[in-house]
């Protein structure tokens, strides 16, 4: 093998380095937020009273999982504009990520709400608390508890996913990526590198997670009497 | 606009699809035997080995496919190894799967009770013996469904192989889109083809998976 | 003027007939245990008097409100009527204060210090005050169940009813919860109680009711039935138990 590898070669870009990873970072902060929200949501809507609503969102949720997520993409970013929908390719790199996420959340979290003991919807509508309410205060952080590891898997799985939208011009890490080997021809001391920091993002980002949803979930307090 | 009908690019699709199974097929075949491989290498209890495989998997699990896809790429060719789009993709894609798979499979064989190894140890029987023939064929059984469910993942990870440059549906669907201008026809031809492909595997694993709650 | 009327009430599922039409009339500060074999819709009957289950046909009055199938009403009923489960259903994730003051806080809108104040007097009462801050899990059965009855009385319900709440709890650990029904009752509390424990319900029961079939098959004062049970079919319960 004569090949040397050239990192150094990469230095001059740094600042374009930083951009990426920024770009990365509030890409994932907002589609965590929003994902889990509209999990959230469509989780509630999975199981509560209205059967139209429940069967609305499981045939979406369906649909979002069983196409590849750059299809979504390239169908939100080009196919959506020709019926009307003008779109930035971050707005459409955001509104792929979300609803990705927001799918697979509301399926990780329904199955939480199922798996929590109906005895405790009968406690809370005997204790007169509304639905919504049982839903929030009791029914909800039960399922968190239960399934926060999958749920967090699935927040780094979409996080990763974001190198795709490097295919649709959004310049976050993995266009920056592609942009130095093609000013540098450094082409696998690029991507070694951002592979690199993606592989720290993930750590990060499930260390992160896991903190917030030990302290909003009790996961601790939980389990300690057992 | 131009001289594709939509027969003529749901042809051209249905065309590409065949591309996107075989790699598909490819990679799971690949990964189930490289995790297969894992597995009894961690069997040996050695510990640098299961370090090595712990390492291996939250790499490739904590990294874009995308980047390893592009790794596999540009990366052998340093190697001196030539590759094409299909040499990269179908050992980005297996090497991916594998991590996934043996993730999977390392969860189920743990999820045999440990009564069945003490089980199987006050009957005598040695370590692989036990392995063989108590807790591998239980923990198949629960493994079917989440390993069904995971190939669902395989098929929409070759979606990605369409950057590198090989031509499957996804691919074929840019290039439709190129000549056509109708993006949203065609990519809303495109998802539909991997629903078709991917919902069965998805109602299958559920399937699978009901069943085994009712039996245990 | 009785607490609770239930007339012929009958209640399906699907296809199986499972109540079939109670009569039942209970009045204030009653205590009345409800007595049968399994199966017999002894759980049915207390889960149609707080609306967790909707008859078919007849009427169930709870406290001047009927009991239907609407929402707002069956909330209305909620602080009439507390119930207590087999398994206490204590909400895992807050402690035993929490527990308490949820109800008050969310559906009475008190405040804060009114809600802790309102919970430590209910835990006081089932002796559990002194366990505030603990979680669920940390408890004993008993204890658990003592936290369920004073979260139902942070609500102030005219009655409680209790679908054996004794059973899945260990031997030793029956009596304390017994006691706390007892006290309960001499207060005044109206206590309709699905119950295994034959010596309870002619100790402290005022009346007893002996379902079999999905009918009300015998009742009257405790002493009475259970000294001179009229029907072969209690006959031959109350050997099988006794
Ligand atoms: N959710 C349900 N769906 C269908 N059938 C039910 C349901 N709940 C109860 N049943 C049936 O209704 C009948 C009465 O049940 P119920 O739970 O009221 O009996 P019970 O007297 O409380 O018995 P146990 O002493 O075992 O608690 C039983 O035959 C039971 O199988
Ligand atoms: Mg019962």
């Amino acid at each position: 093998m004569d090949y040397q590898l050239d990192f150094v070669g990469l230095f001059p870009y740094y600042k374009d380095l930083v951009s990426g990873i920024i770009l990365t970072i509030q890409i994932t902060i907002l589609t965590t937020i929003l994902g889990v929200s509209f999990g959230i949501i469509g989780a509630a809507t999975r199981v509560g009273k209205n059967k139209f609503l429940q069967n609305l969102v499981g045939g979406f949720v369906e649909v979002v999982r069983n196409t590849p997520f750059i299809v979504q993409l390239f169908f939100i970013f080009f196919g959506l504009p020709t019926i009307g929908f003008k779109l930035t390719a971050l707005e459409a790199g955001m509104i792929a990520m979300v609803i990705n996420l927001g799918a697979y959340s509301t399926e990780i979290i329904r199955a939480g709400i199922e798996a929590t003991d109906k005895g405790q919807w009968e406690a809370g509508k005997t204790l007169g608390l509304k639905w919504y309410q049982i839903f929030i205060h009791i029914i909800l952080p039960q399922a968190f508890n239960k399934i926060s590891p999958a749920l967090i898997s699935q927040c780094v799985i979409v996080m990763l996913g974001s190198s795709v939208l490097s295919q649709i011009s959004v310049e976050e890490l993995t266009f920056t990526a592609n942009f130095i080997q093609s000013r540098t021809f450094l082409s696998f001391e690029s991507y070694f590198l951002i592979t690199g920091i993606y592989l720290i993002f993930a750590i990060v980002l499930r260390f992160v997670l896991t903190v917030v949803s030990e302290k909003l979930f009790k996961t601790k307090a939980m389990k300690e009497g057992n | 606009m131009s001289d594709f009908t939509t027969l003529d690019i749901f042809q051209n699709l249905l065309l590409a699809a065949r591309w996107t199974i075989l790699l598909s097929l490819i990679a799971f075949v690949g990964g189930g035997i490289v995790a297969g491989i894992l597995i009894l290498l961690r069997m040996t209890k050695n510990s640098i080995l299961s370090a090595f495989i712990r390492i291996y998997v939250e790499i490739f699990q904590g990294t874009p496919l995308l980047m390893q896809l592009f790794l596999a790429f540009f990366g052998l060719p340093l190697l001196g190894i030539e590759v094409g789009p299909w040499t990269a993709a179908s050992l980005a894609l297996t090497l991916f799967t594998s991590a996934y798979l043996c993730e999977i499979w390392s969860g189920c064989l743990n999820s045999v009770p440990k009564g069945q190894w003490e089980a199987a140890k006050t009957l005598g029987l040695n370590y692989y013996q036990s392995m063989v023939h108590v807790i591998i064929p239980q923990s198949i059984r629960v493994a079917t469904a989440p390993t069904i469910g995971f190939s669902v993942q395989v098929v929409k990870g070759t979606a990605l192989a369409s950057i590198i440059g090989f031509v499957e549906l996804t691919k074929a669907g840019t290039m439709l889109n190129n000549v056509t201008f109708e993006p949203f026809k065609v990519f809303a031809m495109v998802a539909i083809l991997y629903f078709v492909i991917c919902y069965p595997l998805t109602r299958y694993s559920k399937y699978l998976e009901r069943k085994l709650n009712v039996s245990s | 003027m009785s607490l609770v009327s239930i007339e012929n009430v009958h209640k399906y599922y699907g296809e199986k007939h499972v109540l079939k039409g109670i009569d039942l009339k209970i009045k204030k500060g009653e205590v009345v245990s409800i007595i049968g074999r399994s199966g017999s819709g002894k759980s049915t009957l207390l889960r149609c008097i707080n609306g967790l289950e909707n008859h078919q046909k007849g009427n169930i009055v709870v406290s001047n409100l009927e009991v239907t199938t609407n929402d707002i009403q069956l909330r209305r009923l909620s602080k009439e009527c507390g119930m207590i489960f087999q398994g206490f259903n204590l909400y895992p994730h807050k402690t035993t204060g929490q527990n308490v003051m949820l109800s008050p806080k969310l559906v009475l809108g008190k405040k804060d210090k009114e809600c802790r104040e309102l919970a430590l007097e209910c835990l006081k009462k089932v002796g559990m005050d002194k366990m505030f801050d603990q979680y669920p899990n940390s408890l004993s059965g008993g204890q658990k169940q003592r936290v369920a009855i004073a979260r139902s009385l942070a609500m102030s319900p005219k009655i409680l009813l209790c679908d054996e709440i004794t059973s899945a709890l260990d031997p030793e650990l029956v009596g304390e919860v017994l006691k706390v029904l007892e006290d309960l009752a001499k207060e005044g509390m109206t206590l309709v109680l699905v119950t295994h424990e034959m010596n309870f319900a002619k100790d402290i029961g005022d009346r007893v009711v002996f379902m079999h079939d999905g009918k009300v098959w015998e009742t009257g004062p405790s002493d009475e039935v259970f000294a001179n049970p009229q029907t072969p079919e209690l006959q031959n319960f109350l050997s099988s138990v006794l």
